[in-house]
């Protein structure tokens, strides 16, 4: 059979970040000319810092795991947003644009609860920039 | 030319194309559960004409979601291509063809071999001139043999016999009825409603009154025996695959799992595979038997078993209902008939 034929799905890493940042929404921007939906709290980071030791564990542990295969590297939090069913409740950020691609790092965590009556995802994304 | 006939009591038609009446006449006979269509125009019966080697569609945009994809979107078979039928190729250098639909397609073989006694009649008398040649795919290789040893008197206008992946020493299909269907629930189980698409038509087949007719060493091959009948220059084709579709599944990618800084944050992407393990049918079945093993039959017959005799062989790589529309095997018994090169050499 054609190794193609049945390729698991793949992604490549920088294509993915191009994406991400393709895809990008300024909420801060956009929501300062039209207003921020109801059920949103929209901050900046000088607000409401980003800070590492809240983010969920597993979200920590990636992060120190980050650390460890990139010795070097300086991360500082910029852009945090948490959607609950897709709508945005919580989004920390400024004017400032996304870090360019190189300089960029996304973690996110999905957390699903589904029953007979109740179907809930909640996903967090947050954004850093890495020197 | 339509010619209506009656036949124990019912009023049948005989299809009678236009053509070149220097060049024989080619009645057309189809196998096992068809009918005329599969000669005419197969793409809509029995269909099969999967495009199995088409490449894969591109990744598809499902759009953006609130929630991640993951995991399986749909399962599908291959899309089917266009295919020629044997009244169309033959059409296309001028030979007339004669084409009905066979009684009791999945009975026994008794009442359709008398109807090709009362069709081959009819061509007789309405077309006194014409030589005969019988084209006959599947069960209809039989059924041509069956009517030439009980009828030698009608024969005398027929010059040749050809056929198309015809069980001459039977089908061991039917003897392992049971392990075939369990085989094929094990791909449903995988695959779902598409596993029985591809091939709940070859358990329908396998289960008929026309298939337990020609398994292995039963009573009817044994009385049919293995004499060529005389007079007669006979030709049969076999084949050795049994890849009928694959198994084709949209999968989410990975990025659609992946939230993204937007509103909603997944971005749904669907990718086309062939299922693993399961794909393509039906190369993915045991080997129970030479009929389904890749290399040896063709889904319903034995490329050993389609040999008839002496009578020359021929082997494509093509499975069953390929035999209806491939356009190799259409080149070579064009060659047979005497319009193109020396394929037999």
């Amino acid at each position: 059979m054609p190794e193609i034929s049945q390729r698991a799905p793949s992604l490549e890493p920088l294509a993915f970040v191009e994406r991400f940042r393709r895809s990008y929404t300024n909420f801060y921007r956009l929501w300062k000319k039209t207003g921020a939906p109801p059920g949103v709290r929209l901050q900046t980071p000088d607000q409401e810092p980003i800070d590492e030791e809240r983010f969920p564990a597993p979200v920590r542990e990636a992060l120190a795991a980050f650390r460890r295969s990139h010795p070097d590297a300086t991360i500082t939090f910029v852009k945090y947003m948490k959607t609950v069913n897709g709508q945005p409740t919580v989004v920390i950020e400024d004017e400032r644009d996304l870090p360019d691609a190189e300089h960029l790092l996304s973690l996110s965590q999905t957390v699903a609860t589904s029953s007979a009556d109740c179907l809930e995802v909640i996903a967090e994304v947050f954004v850093a920039r890495r020197r | 030319m339509d010619i209506d006939y009656e036949f124990d009591g019912e009023v049948r038609r005989l299809h009678v194309s236009d053509g070149d009446s220097a060049k024989p006449l080619v009645v057309l006979l189809h196998g096992t559960a068809g009918d005329i269509r599969d000669m005419t125009d197969p793409a809509a019966s029995p269909g099969h004409n999967y495009d199995s080697r088409a490449a894969l569609r591109p990744d598809r945009d499902v759009g953006w979601r609130g929630y991640p994809g993951v995991g399986v979107w749909s399962f599908e078979l291959d899309g089917m291509k266009d295919v020629r039928s044997w009244r169309d190729a033959l059409a296309a250098y001028g030979f007339r063809t004669a084409a009905y639909s066979q009684v009791d397609s999945t009975g026994f073989l008794a009442r359709p071999v008398r109807e090709l006694a009362t069709v081959v009649g009819i061509l007789r008398k309405n077309l006194p001139e014409a030589r005969l040649v019988l084209l006959a795919q599947s069960r209809g290789g039989l059924l041509a043999r069956q009517f030439l040893k009980d009828e030698p008197d009608l024969a005398t206008r027929i010059d040749k016999l050809i056929t198309l992946h015809t069980p001459h020493g039977g089908s061991e299909l039917a003897n392992v009825a049971v392990a075939l269907r369990a085989a094929i629930q094990d791909l449903q189980q995988v695959a779902g409603g598409v596993a029985t698409t591809a091939l709940g038509w070859l358990l329908d087949i396998v289960d008929s009154d026309a298939y337990k007719e020609l398994a292995v060493g039963s009573a009817f091959l044994r009385d049919l025996g293995e004499d060529p009948p005389s007079g007669i220059d006979c030709f049969t084709f076999g084949g050795t695959s049994v890849r009928l579709t694959r198994v084709l599944s949209w999968v989410y990618t990975l990025s659609s799992a992946l939230p993204q800084f937007h509103w909603p944050p997944f971005h749904h992407e669907i990718t086309l595979i062939e299922v693993p393990l399961v794909s393509p049918v039906a190369d993915s079945l045991p080997n129970l038997v030479d009929e389904i093993a890749n290399g040896r039959g063709d889904l319903l017959t034995a490329d050993a078993r389609t040999r008839f005799a002496l009578a020359p062989h021929r082997t494509n790589s093509i499975n069953h209902a390929e035999s209806l529309w491939d356009l190799d095997l259409q080149a070579q018994v064009l060659a047979i008939l005497g319009e193109s090169g020396a394929f037999w050499e």
